[in-house]
């Protein structure tokens, strides 16, 4: 996203959508997209870039909003919790050693608050985001 | 049409929803809320100053405000309070079975500032908003009673 490679932890990864039809509620905060239907399940998603701080949040919000739905939103289930994230597209699943992963020292601003740490993935730095600090930050923003 | 003040009363299993567009979400009203409903260019002159929908779910902001003939009238009552408010043109009524009902998700309820957002429900694969407009009236409508067509606008109401 906005040019930085991401990743997260596979475990609470529940599944990821292409193009889901996303309903925008009025009067919320910019880092929520919307929800969405997800098996049964009511789902709200949330504008990864905007909680890190990698995009603008004072696009004008309807517009912003839908230009998102037509991207892949990565819906995760962690501590009882179930919301999806909007990110500019999937780059696939990798298995990395324990001892890969550092401690982050690329990433600065509002992005290095939700790292764990970060690790070289084919001679370019992923950063690992903390789901937990995620989650908080989505839900209190 | 009765004034419920619940939008799904408990004993009941099936209620009529009024469904419309606006800022590319659908949203629904219970319909036995609304006294009356005048479609575009059907219904009488109001007297009454309508309150847009956009104005209920933002406050004092415009969005997607209906306007010119594209505009469906909904007299609502609640308790000794009336409003009349102006939604887009194209509505539809549904049966709503309650099972189909779901609360606004636990993480969207903790950031949304609108107090009148009452639920989702899930219809024809998308989703429909569902909007409390009774309890926007018995905070903001006006006090004269339904019918006499004097008296304050909402929008008076707000602006004293």
């Amino acid at each position: 996203m906005g040019g930085v490679v991401l990743s997260l932890p596979v475990e609470p990864v529940e599944e990821i959508l292409d193009d889901v039809a996303i309903t925008t509620i009025p009067s919320t905060p910019p880092h929520i997209v919307g929800v969405a239907h997800v098996r049964g399940r009511i789902v709200t998603l949330f504008k990864l870039g905007t909680i890190l701080g990698l995009d603008s949040a004072s696009q004008p919000r309807p517009n912003d909003r839908h230009s998102l739905g037509a991207g892949r939103s990565i819906i995760i289930f962690h501590t009882g919790m179930r919301a999806g994230f909007t990110v500019d597209s999937v780059m696939g699943i990798d298995a990395v050693a324990a001892e890969a992963i550092v401690d982050v020292q690329s990433a600065r601003g509002t992005l290095a608050k939700f790292l764990r740490g970060e690790w070289d993935r084919d001679g370019r730095t992923a950063c690992l985001l903390d789901i937990d600090k995620l989650l908080t930050a989505a839900r209190t923003r | 049409m009765n004034s419920n003040t619940s939008l799904l009363p408990a004993d009941v299993d099936t209620t009529s929803l009024l469904l419309f567009h606006a800022h590319e979400s659908v949203f629904g009203i219970d319909a036995s809320t609304i006294q009356q409903i005048h479609f575009p260019g059907t219904g009488p002159p109001l007297e009454a100053t309508p309150t847009p929908f956009s104005q209920i779910l933002l406050g004092a902001g415009t969005w997607d405000d209906p306007t010119g003939d594209d505009v469906t009238l909904l007299e609502v009552s609640a308790e000794d309070r009336h409003a009349v408010i102006a939604v887009n043109g194209n509505v539809e009524i549904r049966d709503l079975e309650s099972q189909q009902l779901q609360p606004l998700p636990k993480l969207v309820g903790e950031t949304a500032s609108c107090d009148y957002l009452d639920g989702l429900v899930s219809m024809d694969g998308g989703l429909v908003l569902l909007v409390d407009l009774q309890r926007w009236v018995r905070a903001h409508g006006m006090d004269d009673p339904h019918g006499s067509g004097e008296g304050p606008s909402a929008h008076d109401e707000e602006d004293r």
